[in-house]
This record gives C-alpha cells, sequence and structure tokens, in this order.
C-alpha cells in the first residue's frame, strides 16, 4: 500500500514535470520548398537544403544554437579533449531511434566510419578523423590525424545513423525509410508530391525542443510565385527565401508575415589574382583601387534593405572575425589616383560575371559594382549566370573572368577556416588568390588548439589579405521566410530549416 | 499494313538512337555533373573520386556505348542526384504528365471545335470576330503568365480552385486550361477555315437541299470531314503539347515527367535526362504514327503502303 502511494506519487510528480511543461504535438501544416529532397539517408546528401531537412529526422553528437551559433549537446552530453588529438564525447543514455534500436557509441563510431566512405559526397566533414574509438556503450573517442579545432562544428553536420536497421534494410531502402533519433519522423515520402514528418511522441528531449506541430507537409513548388500564392492563398504555411520586392506583397495581405535572420553566408567579390585573371590584377594598386571604387555601404543599404551586416573581412559571427579590419573607405579620386600610379591612366577593362544562388538580388549588385568601377575608368563586361553548370565551368576553370561576384555560406561553420580556406588555401576548387604566405597562416591556424593563438593569426591573415587587396568584401547575406499567421516562427541564422521551433499562433 | 507499322517502329527506334546522340554529346558540352554533385566544400580529390565512381573519366564514346548498352538490356543507369533508377523515377512521374496532357488536349478540342464551327457558320459576325480575337490573343499570351493569372484570379482572389499541386480532380482544372492555351488557337483557327471550306462543298448543298436538319449536317456531314485536318494537327502538335507541359508543371508544381527533368537538366544529372528524353521522343514518334493510322481510318482515299 505504501508502496502503491509512492509510485502514486512518483507518477503525478513526473507528470507535473513532463506532461504540464511540455504541450502534446498537435495539428498539421505545409511547408512550400523549392525542390524535392535528394535522399533520406544522411550520407547520400550533398544539398545543404536535404541536410537541413534531415535535422528533423536525426541527431548529432553536438547540436548548434539557432540564435547564437554556439555549441550545444546532441547526442552526446558531454565532451572534452583528452590531448590535443582526441576527443571523448559522452551519450545521453536512454536514447533510441524510431525503430527501438539504442543510440550507443556503436552508432556513433558506425556513423563516423560510414561517413568517410568513398561515396559519400560530404566526407570531407569527417576527414580529419584517424580512427574512431568505443570506450564504452556511451563513450566514444575520436581520434584525429592532426589537431582539429573545428571538429566539433564539424561534428554538427554529421547525423547519426542505426547500424543494425541499416544493415536489416539496406542503403537503398533506409534513403527512403529511415529511422533517425530526432523529434520527427518520415511517414511518408512520394518523390516529388510530398515528404510527411510526424512528430515523434518518444522523443528525448536533448538541446532540439519537443515539436508544437504533429504533422508537417514538405511540398516541392519550383516556381517561387506559385509558392507566395499558396502562401496568401493559405495552402501553405512557411516558404523560404522571398524574393525582396515580394516581401511589401506579403506584409500587406494580413495572411502572412515576413521574419528575417542574417546568416553565416557572405557576399564578396573576388578577384583573379592567380588564375589567369587580368594581369593588372597582379598589380596591388589595381585591386586597392577597385576596393576604394566600390560603395559597398550603398549597396548594402539600397538594394540589400540594410538587412545582414557590413563587413570589411569575413561574417561577424565567425571566429577569427576581427572587426579592426574595416573595407576600404569609398573613394573614387583615390581609386583613379591609384589607377594611374598602376599605369592605368588610360583605364582597363575586367569581366565581371555573377549568378543567380541564394543570394539576394546578385544581378543588380553586381551592375551597381560595375557602374562603381566604370565611374573610376575600368570598363566592365558584366555577364550574368542562371545555369548553374555553366557557373561551375565557369567559375572552377576561372576562364573568361576576372571578377566574381559570389558569396560562401561556410556549410553552417561558425569559424574564420570555413570561409578562408576555400576561398585563399592552397590547391582549393574555389580559390582565386595563390598566396604562400596566406597558406602557411592558414594550415597553422588550422592544427592549432590554442584558440587565443588561432584568433591572433587570424587578424593577421585577415589584416594581409585586406593590405593586399585580394578580394572585395561586401556584407552578409540573410535569410527571409514568409510564414501564415497560423504559426510563430524565428530565421534561423545558419540557414537551416526548424520545423521543431515552430509554434501556433491560433488553435489548429 | 503490319509491315508499314513495323517499318514505322524501325524508324522511331533510330529517331530515338539518334536523339541519344545528340543529348549525350549536349549534355558533355554543358559541364562536369561531379563538379555540381558535390558541395562547394569538397576537395579537387573528393571531385576525382566522385568521378571514377560515375564513369564520367571514360572517354566519352566509351561512355555512350556503355549507355547504350545499358538501354538495351533495359537499365537506363541510376540518378546521379538521388541513387534511384532512372527508369523507375522516370515512369513514376508520366503518368502525371499523360493526365495533364489529355485533359489539355481534351480541353483544347471541346472548346475549340464548337467555337471555330461557330464562327464558320456565323462568319462576319460579331461572334467570328469574338472567336478570332480570342485565338489570337490566346496565341500571343505567355502560358507561363497566363498560369499565373489564373491562379490570382482563380484561386487568391475568387478562392475557387487550388493553386498547385496534383491531390484531386479540382487540381487539374487550371493546369489544363493553361496547358490547352498552347493548342486552342490553332485547332479553333483550323476548324473556322476547314467548316468554311467544306460548308461550301456541292455535297452540303445538295444535303441542304434535300431538307436535311442544320444540327444533322454539321455533325454528320460537315463536322466528319472536318475531322480529318485537325486530327493530324494534333498529332503533329503533340510535341508542341509536350513542350507545355515544361511551363505548365513549373508553374502548377504538377509532378509530371517534365518538372524531373527540368531538375535533372539543372542539376547535370545525365541518366535521368537521357530517360526523358529517349521515351519522349519514342512517344512523340509513336503518337505521330498513331495518327497516321487513325487518318487512314477516317479518310478512306489514304492507303497505307
Amino acid at each position: 500500500m505504501r508502496r502503491g502511494t509512492l509510485n502514486l506519487a512518483i507518477g503525478i510528480a513526473l507528470a507535473l514535470l513532463t506532461g504540464t511543461a511540455v504541450a502534446e504535438p498537435r495539428g498539421r501544416i505545409t511547408v512550400a520548398i523549392d525542390s524535392d529532397v535528394q535522399s533520406l539517408d544522411p550520407m547520400a546528401v550533398s544539398d545543404r537544403f536535404t541536410q537541413a531537412v534531415l535535422w528533423h529526422v536525426f541527431d548529432s553528437l553536438l547540436y548548434r544554437d539557432p540564435q547564437k551559433g554556439t555549441l550545444l549537446p546532441g547526442l552526446a552530453r558531454s565532451w572534452r579533449a583528452v590531448n590535443p588529438t582526441t576527443w571523448e564525447l559522452k551519450l545521453h543514455e536512454g536514447v533510441r531511434f524510431h525503430t527501438g534500436e539504442p543510440a550507443s557509441a556503436e552508432a556513433a563510431k558506425f556513423s563516423l566510419e560510414r561517413m568517410a566512405g568513398p561515396k559519400v559526397p560530404r566526407r570531407y566533414e569527417v576527414g580529419s578523423v584517424a580512427r574512431v574509438e568505443v570506450v564504452d556503450p556511451l563513450t566514444v573517442r575520436v581520434v584525429t590525424k592532426r589537431a582539429d579545432p573545428i571538429l566539433l562544428e564539424s561534428l554538427v553536420n554529421v547525423q547519426i545513423v542505426p547500424p543494425r536497421y541499416l544493415r536489416e534494410v539496406g542503403e537503398e531502402r533506409f534513403g527512403r525509410a529511415p529511422s533517425g533519433t530526432g523529434p520527427y519522423r518520415v511517414t511518408e515520402w512520394v518523390k516529388g508530391q510530398r515528404l510527411i514528418l510526424e512528430a515523434n511522441q518518444d522523443h528525448w528531449r536533448g538541446s532540439k525542443p519537443v515539436p508544437a506541430i504533429k504533422t508537417v507537409l514538405l511540398r516541392p513548388i519550383p516556381e517561387k510565385a506559385t509558392q507566395i500564392a499558396e502562401l496568401l492563398s493559405g495552402g501553405v504555411d512557411m516558404i523560404i527565401n522571398v524574393p525582396p520586392d515580394q516581401i511589401p506583397v506579403i506584409t500587406a495581405s494580413g495572411r502572412a508575415r515576413v521574419t528575417t535572420a542574417a546568416t553565416l553566408r557572405t557576399s564578396f567579390l573576388q578577384l583573379n589574382v592567380s588564375r589567369a585573371g587580368s594581369p593588372a590584377l597582379q598589380n596591388p594598386k589595381v585591386r586597392q583601387a577597385i576596393n576604394h571604387a566600390i560603395d559597398g555601404d550603398a549597396i548594402h543599404k539600397n538594394l540589400m534593405g540594410g538587412l545582414g551586416h557590413r563587413t570589411g573581412s569575413i561574417n561577424p559571427f565567425q571566429f577569427g572575425y576581427d572587426p579592426a579590419v574595416r573595407p576600404y573607405p569609398y573613394d573614387p579620386a583615390r581609386a583613379r589616383q591609384l589607377l594611374r600610379e598602376a599605369g592605368y591612366a588610360g583605364g582597363l577593362e575586367l569581366r565581371l560575371v555573377s549568378y543567380s544562388g541564394t543570394m539576394v538580388n546578385p544581378e543588380l549588385a553586381a551592375q551597381a559594382i560595375a557602374d562603381y568601377l566604370t565611374k573610376v575608368g575600368i570598363r566592365v563586361k558584366h555577364r550574368h549566370v542562371e545555369d548553374l553548370a555553366l557557373l561551375a565551368k565557369i567559375w572552377l576553370g576561372a576562364q573568361d573572368v576576372d571578377l566574381m561576384y559570389a558569396s560562401w555560406a561556410s556549410r553552417g561553420i561558425f569559424d574564420a577556416d570555413a570561409i578562408m580556406r576555400p576561398l585563399f588555401g592552397s590547391g582549393e576548387r574555389y580559390a582565386y588568390v595563390a598566396d604562400p604566405q596566406i597558406h602557411k597562416w592558414l594550415d597553422e591556424a588550422r592544427f592549432s588548439m590554442d584558440a587565443a593563438a588561432r584568433k591572433v593569426i587570424y587578424s593577421r591573415i585577415l589584416r594581409h589579405i585586406h593590405d593586399q587587396a585580394h578580394w572585395v568584401p561586401l556584407y552578409t547575406s540573410f535569410v527571409t521566410y514568409g510564414v501564415s499567421n497560423r504559426i510563430h516562427y524565428e530565421a534561423p541564422t545558419d540557414e537551416n530549416l526548424r520545423l521543431f521551433d515552430v509554434t501556433w499562433r491560433e488553435r489548429p | 499494313m503490319t509491315g508499314y507499322v513495323l517499318q514505322r517502329l524501325l524508324q522511331a527506334l533510330l529517331v530515338c538512337l539518334g536523339i541519344s546522340v545528340i543529348t549525350f554529346v549536349m549534355l558533355h558540352v554543358a559541364g562536369d555533373p561531379a563538379q555540381l554533385l558535390v558541395p562547394m566544400e569538397a576537395s579537387r580529390e573528393d571531385v576525382e573520386l566522385l568521378r571514377r565512381q560515375l564513369g564520367l573519366d571514360r572517354p566519352l564514346p566509351v561512355r555512350y556505348l556503355i549507355f547504350l548498352g545499358g538501354i538495351l538490356t533495359g537499365n537506363f543507369g541510376r540518378s546521379f542526384f538521388s541513387q534511384d533508377p532512372a527508369l523507375g523515377l522516370v515512369l513514376d512521374r508520366l503518368p502525371a504528365t499523360l493526365e495533364l496532357a489529355l485533359a489539355g488536349l481534351g480541353l483544347a478540342l471541346v472548346v475549340a471545335i464548337p467555337l471555330g464551327s461557330l464562327a464558320a457558320l456565323k462568319r462576319g459576325t460579331l461572334w467570328d470576330r469574338g472567336t478570332t480575337a480570342l485565338a489570337v490573343g490566346g496565341q500571343a499570351m505567355p502560358a507561363f503568365w497566363l498560369g499565373l493569372m489564373l491562379i490570382i484570379v482563380f484561386s487568391v482572389k475568387l478562392r475557387l480552385l487550388p493553386v498547385s499541386g496534383r491531390d484531386s480532380p479540382a487540381h487539374l482544372v487550371l493546369p489544363a486550361a493553361t496547358l490547352a492555351s498552347f493548342l486552342l488557337p490553332v485547332l479553333m483557327r483550323l476548324t473556322r477555315s476547314q467548316m468554311i471550306e467544306i460548308l461550301g462543298q456541292d455535297y452540303i448543298r445538295t444535303a441542304r437541299a434535300k431538307g436535311v436538319g442544320m444540327a444533322a449536317l454539321i455533325f454528320r456531314h460537315a463536322l466528319r470531314n472536318a475531322w480529318i485536318p485537325i486530327v493530324t494537327v494534333v498529332g503533329l502538335q503533340f510535341g508542341r503539347l509536350l513542350g507545355g507541359t515544361i511551363v505548365t508543371e513549373t508553374v502548377f508544381a504538377w509532378p509530371g515527367a517534365a518538372n524531373l527533368a527540368v531538375r535533372a537538366i539543372r542539376n547535370l544529372d545525365y541518366p535521368v535526362v537521357q530517360t526523358v528524353v529517349i521515351l519522349l521522343a519514342f512517344s512523340i514518334v509513336v503518337v505521330n504514327l498513331l495518327t497516321d493510322l487513325v487518318v487512314a481510318r477516317l479518310d478512306p482515299r489514304v492507303r497505307l503502303q
């Protein structure tokens, strides 16, 4: 009898702790997506948006705060560096995949090893990992080839999959009907038509909140105008990346609103210094002249609506950002003088390429840049590319291009290495500058575990790039969501959709 | 007759072979899919690794022969992007495209023939001018714009029909109307001119003189003869209709093969693009063949050798 009472008391206490604090997920929302997800197997995916969708189904060892970008526990509840090349991570107890299999150290090891497979498009996330050791069922050690200060950041991008279920059903079926530990599970996927996610009632409640929305329907709608019509007619509850000129249409409708957030994406003008661009660009004075000629403040204010941040180097969200490295002041007279000193008093001609991607108003911004350069005597042949295949050809081949108006999202990693290395590193596909000094510093910073020392090195790199005028940093980007009045959602900073953060404003 | 059909089918295969060579070369010129399939952060080595995995490191003719050998054994390869078998992906989407194409064609015929006939019967009146204006307007209107206008009027303002998708018969109305606009003007003008010509023929005058009623005159005598060129034109315009599904499926998020093809082209997903192109080319050739057979049926003067 006394035991019964005790059990009852414990039961009530538990109900009070969990039941009242967390409301049951209810209702259903529809989210428009530009194109269907690629696969539901995290290791088969290269597409960034699909990765974000899979966050709902899977968990990683670590998680990132959607607003601040700091690291939070994921499946790992704690972590420590045993030595400069070994991280030890302790996992949460009792976490299970949707199929019931425990999310153990074994599963973590299996997933990290699978991620390194030759067919995995994002294998670079674990490129520094030498081996993974299971210490006990809830402890895993990740040993890196060299010290890797951003390993933990990369682990956020590696989702943990269930080894037993995967072996049982095979890779192909897993890609259609996956099992994860995340707050949502996949209940139906009709390719090209709909992906349905249901709130996982047994979710283990880590850093991701318990979803307020019971059912989420993701619908591929390729045309933006159609997405907006759906939002305004109540057919969908959320659209992603609203074109800036459509923001007033949505706001005025009274049915939906717009939420924006500055993201990790940074826009800049790349200068083809080392890969068969115009010889003029090898002269630092010409590069400085280009920096002085462009009024980045005006473009940021007028074409980007002042959203995001103006920057003189990388994204202020990233480790290694140095506010002391400022943009070159807009000074056309100084630009003209520098061009004269460089021997281009008669002007010169440069080829500028821009493209339609995740950026805001790319063609207009590139035109504005072309106009500014023309004003100081640089004739610009501007070409805007819609086709991604053609863009890859131009950009990667560095063919017929001196200036590239581009942006970089840093794959959600809040560290300078994620943008500096691809754009200025040695042998990188998108690097237009080959400066041995920068290569050396980048390696020093990449393999040091001393945060303070790394900060100093990145300041040095950013200052050097600024003085050499190796690029024209412009502003950071922002993401815009159109959201129906039925729901509440705040745009996160890393371009990743987080539907478990959506809450109801009206009763569904 | 059987010999004729077999000969035409053989021709169809040759056409498909030629088309497959052209698409293969064009896709190759368009760029390197391996560069698009890896995220921007991937290293050169990763790209090389993927290129080898996909067999893209081999010379173009070798790749073509492997691809051709695959097709002959019914294997169209796997999508570079989603890893699914390409044939399955396309076949899954084909019913939606056929549904849309048939609905568009049906709607175009149902509207064009009565209006075209009406215009011919009431030649020179307001009716005639009205339908001609409609035809000219329809031809001049870009389908993309028309589709969005239909959405704004019928879905956003009047809230009568769903905006996009394929969940219910109501979802078919606006896309079918948009697609019909590709054929409607041509068919309407054709019906009108055919009917005008036929109504001036001797046998119509004879029938009239015999006291045949207006309805019987039109349906039994005039339209029966007008059908022949209409069927021919519909057959010839089938390719145009399929072309129209590209715009229509995009605007209305219609989950058909054209929608799939657009995305596959963007991703340089060779196996999927190849499969769509070959299947569509084949179906156009088959439809043209069927048209010839139907015309032979309708017109006793035509004999197939």
